[in-house]
């Protein structure tokens, strides 16, 4: 009887030990800094081993001779496999594909100009990148041939160069800002404090709560999702599949939510120009945030700018979201909801922006190049050139 | 085989296998679909789900492990009852299904101990994906927890008073068919919804 061809009760503490030692293991895994899928692999895969040793011993498969119980048996654990075959892939997917930590050092250069010959004084709002929301600016080099001072606008926090410059006046005024930067989503805070979260509710000259918004909007709350972040994704989701990204239809990057409403095209500022109104609507406070997309690859430049949004969900803070990247990856389209990308570089937050000193024109729609004003007249005449290293020894290391 | 092992088993069969334990293994492939079904379609909500918890992030680890050690242990003592009504020795037998019968209910209690503190924090069935999910799938196999602790019990009071042996002692290997069958489920429900 003590043969493991025969059960006995020795064999049935064995069997027992050995449950119990593989499900510590298994506890202890999932304590363990693995990776997710070797965590998931490894675990699911303990489980396996108890789930056939409790029915090969305890339900006493192995010692079965009769050919129909095995017959009837194998049935369940086939059913048990086929669901596995789903669950493994299902769990893998929702590990994020985005980088989560990036060293780069990033060139923002161009010239404003060429100024008009008769000009008498320009004045230029150049923005500049800061430490915030997990970015941290380790080196910040202007160059820039005027005198210069940094300011800082009170609403959204964001900073930049302002220079003056008076007749007589250069052709044009070239400007560089060198950048070495760290972009890691594990020092951010996303608090708010709830006061400033007030504003993130109000709506900008172009970026505003239409009729046709809060209907779309109401329609996705009313699809059964209860949660901030349920009502986000049903947001999210929704924008990805009524735009297309075109910039070839007249009219796109303005940031315009009546347009992208109507028209249904645009590029990322019109893809988010809808999604903040939506969430809005709902009463969520969301942002709009601008800089560059830098793509994988260790130097390049950078074609121009890109946005992206948050919305703010209680207890966790600013989430991130980014649809139109979705709407180009679709396969990234898990990630980019709620996932840190560290291969975003901010420059500044929010819209219809009043600069420091204040600017005789209209409130800025979108602060990514430079703002300038001729005479008090706003002036669109520049060139702009971006571009970006990533230090080689911590491409190494990842 | 002893004779009692015999006796367990007293019809023939033209399967050969006793009709009793063919119909407990047919409602168990059953079972397998009803909870597969469930599973399934976790997996599919969570890999739609805009969020889903960490391990650890909702559920308390170190409860569920001991809740999962107590139905491993429970797994042990109904075998060895079985192996005590195959030998026909009903001290044994009923300290072993006795004992299974209160680490059952222990495994019972500490659910409702869990779910006590989930209500507290608000954390309801309606509470958002995670929580329906949690709450269904934890919730039947409760329901199965419980109705394999009647069923025991029933068997424990036919044992003490003298009527299970010898013609109706086949029926703690079907309970435990069932019993084990109930630890499985649990097995695969904790690391997924608990370790990973």
């Amino acid at each position: 009887m003590t043969s493991i061809h025969e059960p006995s009760v020795k064999l049935y503490l064995w069997i027992w030990a050995w449950l119990a030692g593989l499900m510590l293991v298994g506890v202890l895994i999932s304590y363990l800094p693995f990776p997710h899928t070797l965590n998931v692999a490894l675990i699911l895969g303990l489980s396996v081993v108890k789930v056939s040793l409790v029915a090969l011993y305890y339900m006493h498969l192995r010692f079965e001779r009769v050919m129909p119980v095995w017959v009837v048996a194998i049935f369940p654990f086939f059913l048990l496999f086929l669901a596995f075959l789903v669950i493994l892939p299902g769990i893998v997917h929702a590990e994020s594909v985005l980088l989560a930590s990036r060293d780069v050092e990033l060139v923002y250069a161009g010239e404003v100009g060429p100024l008009p010959a008769d000009a008498q004084e320009v004045r230029v709002w150049i923005p500049l990148a800061r430490s915030r929301d997990g970015q941290q600016i380790l080196e910040r080099e202007v160059r820039v041939g005027y005198p210069s001072t940094i300011q800082q606008e009170s609403v959204y926090g964001n900073e930049f160069l302002y220079v003056v410059v008076a007749k007589p006046l250069p052709q044009t005024l070239p400007f560089e800002i060198r950048y070495r930067a760290r972009i890691d989503g594990q020092g951010r805070s996303a608090d708010e404090p709830q006061e400033g979260l007030r504003r993130y509710l109000q709506p900008t000259r172009l970026m505003r709560v239409t009729e046709e918004v809060e209907e779309q909007a109401r329609m996705v709350a009313a699809a059964g999702q209860f949660s901030v972040r349920d009502q986000a994704k049903g947001i999210y989701d929704h924008v990805i599949r009524t735009m297309v990204y075109d910039r070839t239809t007249p009219g796109w990057g303005q940031g315009d939510t009546l347009r992208a409403c109507r028209v249904g095209r645009g590029n990322c500022t019109d893809f988010h120009s809808l999604f903040i109104p939506m969430a809005h609507a709902l009463g969520i406070p969301a942002r709009f945030k601008i800089g560059f997309q830098i793509p994988k690859g260790d130097e390049g430049t950078l074609p121009g700018y890109h946005c992206w949004a948050e919305f703010y969900e209680p207890g966790a803070g600013w989430v991130p979201i980014d649809a139109s990247e979705a709407w180009k990856h679709p396969e990234n389209r898990e990630a980019y909801f709620g996932g840190f990308d560290a291969s975003k570089f901010l420059v500044s937050v929010g819209r219809d922006l009043e600069l420091v000193p204040r600017q005789a024109g209209e409130p800025v729609n979108i602060f990514f190049d430079p703002y300038v004003e001729v005479d008090g007249q706003v002036f669109e005449g520049r060139q702009l050139q971006f571009s970006f290293v990533e230090p080689s020894e911590r491409r190494a290391r990842r | 085989m002893s004779d009692a092992a015999a006796l367990a088993h007293p019809l023939d069969t033209t399967t050969g296998v006793p009709n009793g334990k063919l119909g407990m293994w047919t409602f168990l492939a059953s079972e397998v679909m009803f909870f597969a079904g469930l599973i399934g379609a976790s997996i599919v909500l969570r890999a739609g789900a805009a969020h889903w918890p960490h391990p650890g992030e909702e559920l308390v680890i170190p409860i569920g492990t001991v809740n999962t050690f107590i139905l491993i242990l429970s797994s042990m003592t109904m075998v060895l009852a079985h192996a005590a009504s195959v030998e026909g020795d009903r001290r044994r037998l009923l300290a072993t299904l006795g004992w299974t019968i209160l680490l059952g209910s222990a495994f019972l209690g500490i659910k409702a101990y869990e779910y006590s503190t989930k209500f507290a924090h608000g954390h309801l069935p309606s509470s958002g994906i995670f929580w329906s999910c949690y709450f269904v799938l934890t919730g039947f196999h409760a329901l199965h927890v419980l109705g394999g602790i009647i069923t025991n019990g029933w068997l424990w009071v036919e044992a003490a008073t003298g009527r299970l042996f010898p013609q109706r002692a086949h029926y703690i290997e079907l309970a435990g068919l069932y019993w084990h069958f109930v630890d499985i489920v649990w097995i695969l429900l904790f690391p997924l919804l608990y370790l990973i």
